[in-house]
């Protein structure tokens, strides 16, 4: 007779089943695999017609074809009665010529052979150079409101919303989308005033930074490289390759580019590049998330421990390189800054978190609403500014939308001054010149129809 | 402060978002780059629906060259891990629904020959050994939805993303996925 063996089921066992099912890593050469098929394999064209094949049947796509009649239906009154509204669709900028500003036909080639690559489309002898960007004084001087912050929203070329970063008295936006450029904000006009670079490309720009007169731009060449760009002529004017495995995340800090590895995990480590030389002036056993400078030091979330995958907060000595770790082992966060007397602030669902930096102690909790909700944080250097982010489901996902941006006392870990937006994926956060800039595409359903570079010029007080 | 050292949030995220759009752009390159750093978690959770080697390849080879072939259409490029991990469900779905039907034709094929040579000695099976065997009894969408949990420790929002499903509807079916494998284990028990 065959003995039952009663069994019951515990959370605990079910894990260790499923993770010994799971099994380890892919096989080595699964990536290899995937992309010789790819190589292969076109891709589909996007269109509107195909977009309906998105929408779940029953309904759905009844709901988004009365939508479109509607919205048809509105967008012809609005002609008819004379508005001069700018539609999304076409807030881009006379940039240049428009044969050099149209974008790639989609869907007629799996791979652009044909198109040059980055270093081509940077060269100086391109056919229509920009123009050289329009001097500015030496200290970006705008003339501050007095009172309350002062909103200004700058239309963008479509789909550019890549990255920030600012030289020059200029904002530049790297626009990814189809080698659109990189787009220069004059601060002085809040316009788009020129680009210096045009595409289209075939290798992406994987990170824009500034060493406070140049440009940097991470290229995902073979090996990759990291390409200073005059800003004033848009030209190339140094290459400093990087192995891919070791490009990651990067910052351009103290006169180094600090990279982290390509997956942003162990087994890596941070390369620190000296800008100057090109030559790797340390490697630190750290693998960052984010890095920031303050306060005479560089400090980074970063994971330290290839065991742990919860990252510690890292103190760099930008003199010696020595790594000091200070244990936080808070894995879900977002975003974090530091005021200029070490109040580091970072966000975790549904709450920022003020951290004392030294003492890795919780000093206050800020509720940002909703237990879902994240932030994007930016630091005047005194004061802290978040736009927080609300989660919503929408038809087939979920989207984000951002109401307001808010200051934070500190000192007080409380809200003290709220200004009014409302924008659809807010994609970054940064200060500079005196203002908080906000990258926002515009964003229906994951489609990018126009961005938007809000900027809060604070009184001078903040 | 200086603008130039102010903290880049999210870098790493955001880069992994530009591949994304390059991606959809037609760059094999940025491709690339998004399968090496996402194929070890796709792996795995492929590998714990489907319970071996070659199966899990094939579903997550599949449903890569399905992104890669969609990406221009997909709406919303932040959610591409999100909407991956869903292709990697299906497809995982998909072939045990194919696997349902040739065991039917294996099945024909053992009644002819009854050497017993492919029954394993069950004294061997170990508690996680019965476990598993118990789990392979679930159809796919259990399957996919307790490994989402149990493993993935993937939130409500994400389960509901990937499996097509209400978030509402996300706690019952994860509970009646449990329940479905507490009862196949105390069969698979039943039979040690």
């Amino acid at each position: 007779m065959k003995q039952q063996i009663p069994m019951r089921l515990t959370d605990d066992m079910l894990e260790r089943m499923l993770a010994d099912r799971a099994g380890a890593e892919a096989p080595s050469d699964l990536v290899a695999g995937i992309v010789d098929r790819a190589s292969a394999t076109t891709q589909r064209s996007e269109s509107w017609l195909g977009a309906l094949e998105h929408i779940r049947p029953r309904g759905g796509r009844f709901a988004l074809a009365a939508a479109l009649l509607a919205l048809a239906l509105v967008a012809a009154a609005i002609a008819m009665v004379g508005s001069d509204r700018t539609p999304d669709l076409s807030v881009a900028p006379s940039l240049t010529a428009p044969s050099q500003i149209a974008p790639v036909p989609s869907g007629t080639s799996a791979v652009r052979t044909s198109s040059p690559r980055i270093d081509a489309s940077l060269s100086p002898d391109r056919s229509a150079p920009a123009a050289a960007p329009t001097a500015i004084s030496a200290d970006c001087a705008t003339t501050p409101p007095v009172g309350d912050p002062r909103l200004t929203t700058i239309d963008l070329p479509a789909k550019a919303y890549a990255r920030m970063a600012f030289a020059d008295c200029s904002v530049w936006i790297l626009n990814n989308q189809n080698g659109m450029g990189i787009h220069r904000v004059d601060v002085a006009s809040n316009k788009v005033e020129d680009t210096i670079l045009e595409g289209p490309i075939d290798t992406p720009v994987l990170d824009l930074g500034s060493d406070g007169d140049g440009l940097w731009a991470v290229v995902w060449t073979d090996p990759g490289q990291l390409q200073r760009i005059d800003p004033t002529s848009g030209d190339v004017t140094k290459s400093i390759p990087i192995p891919r495995a070791e490009l990651g995340g990067a910052w351009f800090i103290d006169g180094y580019a600090w990279i982290g590895p390509i997956r942003g995990r162990f087994p890596g480590t941070t390369a620190v590049v000296d800008l100057g030389t090109g030559q790797i002036a340390a490697t630190l056993p750290v693998v960052p998330r984010w890095m920031w400078r303050n306060a005479g030091s560089i400090w980074a979330v970063a994971l330290t421990d290839p065991d742990d995958p919860t990252p510690n907060l890292v103190r760099i000595d930008p003199i010696t390189f020595g790594v000091t770790i200070v244990p936080w082992s808070r894995n879900d966060i977002e975003s974090p800054t530091m005021t200029d007397d070490r109040r580091l602030f970072v966000v975790e669902p549904g709450q920022i978190l003020h951290v004392s930096a030294d003492q890795n102690a919780v000093v206050d909790r800020i509720p940002l609403g909703a237990p879902d909700a994240h932030a994007l944080l930016a630091t005047t250097g005194s004061d802290v500014w978040a736009v927080p982010i609300e989660t919503t489901p929408v038809t087939n996902g979920f989207g984000n939308r951002s109401r307001e941006v808010v200051q934070i006392n500190p000192a007080a870990g409380s809200i003290v001054q709220r200004v009014a937006i409302s924008e659809v994926g807010v994609m970054d956060l940064r200060y500079a010149y005196g203002s908080l800039w906000i990258l926002a595409p515009d964003k229906d359903y994951g489609r990018t129809f126009g961005t938007h570079l809000l900027r809060v010029e604070l009184p001078a007080q903040t | 402060m200086e603008p130039v050292v102010a903290a880049a949030p999210g870098t790493v995220l955001r880069a992994r978002a530009d591949l994304v759009d390059a991606a959809a752009g037609g760059d094999l390159h940025a491709f690339e780059q998004l399968v090496a750093s996402g194929s070890n978690p796709m792996y795995r959770l492929a590998r714990a629906i489907l319970g071996n080697d070659a199966d899990a390849r094939d579903a997550v080879q599949e449903a890569y060259l399905s992104a890669w072939r969609e990406l221009p259409r997909l709406r919303d490029h932040q959610r591409f891990d999100a909407w991956l991990r869903r292709i990697v469900v299906n497809e995982c779905r998909a072939d045990l629904r194919n696997r349902r039907r040739l065991r039917e034709i294996s099945l024909d094929v053992r009644e002819i020959d009854r050497s017993g040579s492919a029954t394993e000695p069950r004294d061997r099976v170990g508690e996680s050994d019965l476990l598993s065997r118990a789990f392979d009894r679930l159809e796919g969408g259990k399957r996919a939805i307790l490994v989402l949990h149990y493993l993935e420790h993937e939130s409500v929002a994400s389960i509901a993303a990937a499996m097509q499903i209400a978030p509402g509807t996300v706690k019952w079916r994860l509970s009646q996925a449990r329940a479905a494998l507490a009862r196949a284990l105390t069969a698979e028990g039943a039979r040690r």
